[in-house]
């Protein structure tokens, strides 16, 4: 039989999953270390990447230069720089990680412990329907 | 301002009930204005110009995410810029992909401000986003405004200097892509433009989210000044070449957009319908959810209290002259009050009903200014009855006359204020 209150809360369930919940869902099966792990892990590649790329770039652009005095450049001191332009660089990006991720997960955490208390409001409204169900079936005379 | 308002509920409605076919469709035309804009700065490849590739592109864009239609818009830069030179392309993506990686990854949903902003720039009204994306959006919308701006500056970089390097007959490789690096790295429009769109953007968003009145017409205000502002400072110290009544015009022009646009957007609810499908183990459900909506403003209905209204049906034969029938119905308002003394109305309704005689109670001014001194005559015994009903209800209703406020005499009281008995009586009088 349909029930309307069963019909609400299934909808409700159901535009989450469809909407928001379909990343948040996924978020949350981690722990949160886990997942902050995770997503520093993804941040130190593509933080390489971009710090490589943006080298290439540079490296373009001040070509004339770099060619001029590559026999003059202390290249110590130039790896010396350029490794603590990497390590500035993926600190920072590190930290923002962190706390974006960080944000997502108890975001994520929150709205997946609504859905799991509204998925429990529907299972009571199954039980109490069945159980009015049972009621209404006669009695076997033994 | 009460039409932009009524429009909004209008289009909150329309939104609402179609949604799911206007996104579709105001997709297509973004994404049609957006590869239309791209072929018209960068023409070099005339096979991406043709306009049944733009339709197919903006066709499936309608129906794919907004990254999906900046992902079709950078491969098309590319592509054109394969046109000039294959350096120029290889430039290009390099430049693309340190921006996604560097920036755009933390403002996944902030596509439309990357898609819109050189469409702005293309239209000579480049601070219409900032200020716009200050309205809607928050602080994040800087780094895609940022992006999108980096990459109009790109397509201009093209079109200006690598286009005119790359059609000389003999091309040095160093200088090319010195010039490539250099127009991206060292160009000060760009970069008083990405001060100018960063500060603007904040601007409007703080002063957006004060608790103040008025905070959002301020903030377009404040927005456009400080654009104005930066950019004219940046002109002035960095000596760039800035035309002073096209920034004008184009600030002006962004303003009274964004102006619109907060019209629009402020208090307004967007939601769509939405169609979701699931099933337990009976059925199949097929929900369509339509967002509940406001009633705007309800019409208005002035409800005249006067005698004539109750006597439509009864003098339906229309035999009757006016003034026989305004002669009627005061004489048997007057016979009515007598009769209401004697049955007060229980139910306190505020209208007065002749047929059913609910009739409220005549105040005791009105009677002793006008019935009760006569002693003789229809009128005196009127006016002496009433009285009487009046002397009698008040040793009834003690409560009352000490003077405490009931409701129902609150109602009777605006009953009162509303018809001017004063004036009937008066004519009454005036024809006995």
């Amino acid at each position: 039989m349909l029930s309307k209150e069963r019909i609400r809360q299934m909808t409700a369930l159901a535009r989450y999953e469809q909407e928001e919940g379909k990343k948040e869902m996924k978020i949350s099966r981690y722990y949160k270390n886990d997942y902050v792990g995770l997503m520093l892990l993804k941040n130190f590649f593509l933080t390489t990447i971009g710090y490589f790329l943006v080298l290439g770039l540079l490296a373009v652009w001040k070509i004339e230069w770099l060619m001029e005095e590559i026999d003059s450049i202390d290249l110590r001191l130039l790896v010396v720089i350029l490794v603590a332009a990497y390590a500035g660089m993926l600190v920072v990006y590190s930290l923002l990680t962190i706390f974006l991720s960080l944000n997502k997960y108890k975001k994520a955490s929150k709205n997946v412990k609504k859905y799991t208390q509204r998925l429990g409001i529907l299972l009571r409204e199954y039980d109490r329907e069945e159980r009015r169900a049972n009621a209404r079936k006669p009695a076997r005379k033994m | 301002m009460t039409i932009f308002l009524e429009l909004k509920e209008k289009l909150k409605e329309i939104y609402a009930e179609y949604g799911t076919y206007i996104l579709p469709v105001l997709k297509f035309f973004l994404a049609l204005a957006v590869f239309q804009s791209i072929n018209h700065t960068l023409d070099y490849v005339p096979a991406l110009g043709n306009i049944f590739i733009v339709l197919i592109l903006s066709l499936i864009c309608a129906i794919i995410p907004l990254n999906g239609m900046v992902f079709f818009a950078m491969v098309l830069i590319l592509l054109q810029c394969t046109g000039v030179h294959i350096l120029a392309a290889a430039f290009g993506a390099v430049l693309f992909l340190a921006l996604w990686v560097l920036y755009l990854r933390f403002a996944p949903g902030e596509a439309l401000a990357l898609v819109l902003t050189p469409l702005a720039c293309a239209l000579h009204i480049p601070a219409a986003v900032p200020i716009a994306f200050g309205l809607v959006g928050g602080p994040v919308s800087a780094l895609s405004v940022s992006c999108g701006l980096v990459v109009y500056y790109f397509m201009r970089l093209i079109v200006e200097r690598i286009a005119v390097l790359a059609a000389g007959e003999e091309i040095d490789m160093l200088n090319f892509v010195r010039t490539l690096a250099e127009g991206v790295f060292q160009n000060e429009t760009l970069l008083v433009a990405l001060i100018c769109c960063a500060v603007t953007l904040l601007v409007v968003y703080l002063i957006r989210t004060l608790d103040a009145d008025y905070a959002w017409q301020i903030s377009v205000i404040a927005g456009g000044i400080a654009y104005l502002v930066i950019q004219l400072a940046g002109a002035l110290f960095l000596e760039l070449d800035v035309s002073v009544p096209t920034l004008l015009a184009g600030t002006v022009g962004s303003c009274l957009i964004c102006f619109v646009l907060q019209l629009f957007v402020f208090g307004g609810d967007y939601s769509r319908s939405k169609m979701f499908r699931f099933q337990d183990d009976e059925y199949y459900y097929y929900v369509k959810a339509i967002p509940k909506m406001a009633v705007s403003n309800p019409k208005r209905t002035i409800k005249t209290i006067s005698e004539e209204e109750p006597r439509e049906d009864g003098d339906s034969d229309g035999n009757e002259t006016a003034d026989e029938h305004e002669t009627y119905d005061t004489e048997e308002v007057l016979k009515e009050y007598t009769v209401g003394r004697e049955e007060p109305d229980v139910q306190g309704s505020g209208n007065m009903d002749l047929r059913t005689g609910e009739i409220p109670e005549i105040p005791e001014e009105l009677l002793a200014r006008y019935g009760a001194p006569a002693g003789s005559g229809q009128d005196g015994e009127t006016g002496n009855k009433a009285k009487d009903a009046g002397e009698a209800e008040q040793g009834q209703r003690p409560e009352q006359a000490s003077g405490e406020t009931d409701p129902e005499e609150q109602r009777k009281d605006e009953y009162f204020q509303s018809v001017d008995f004063e004036e009937k009586l008066t004519d009454t009088l005036k024809r006995l």
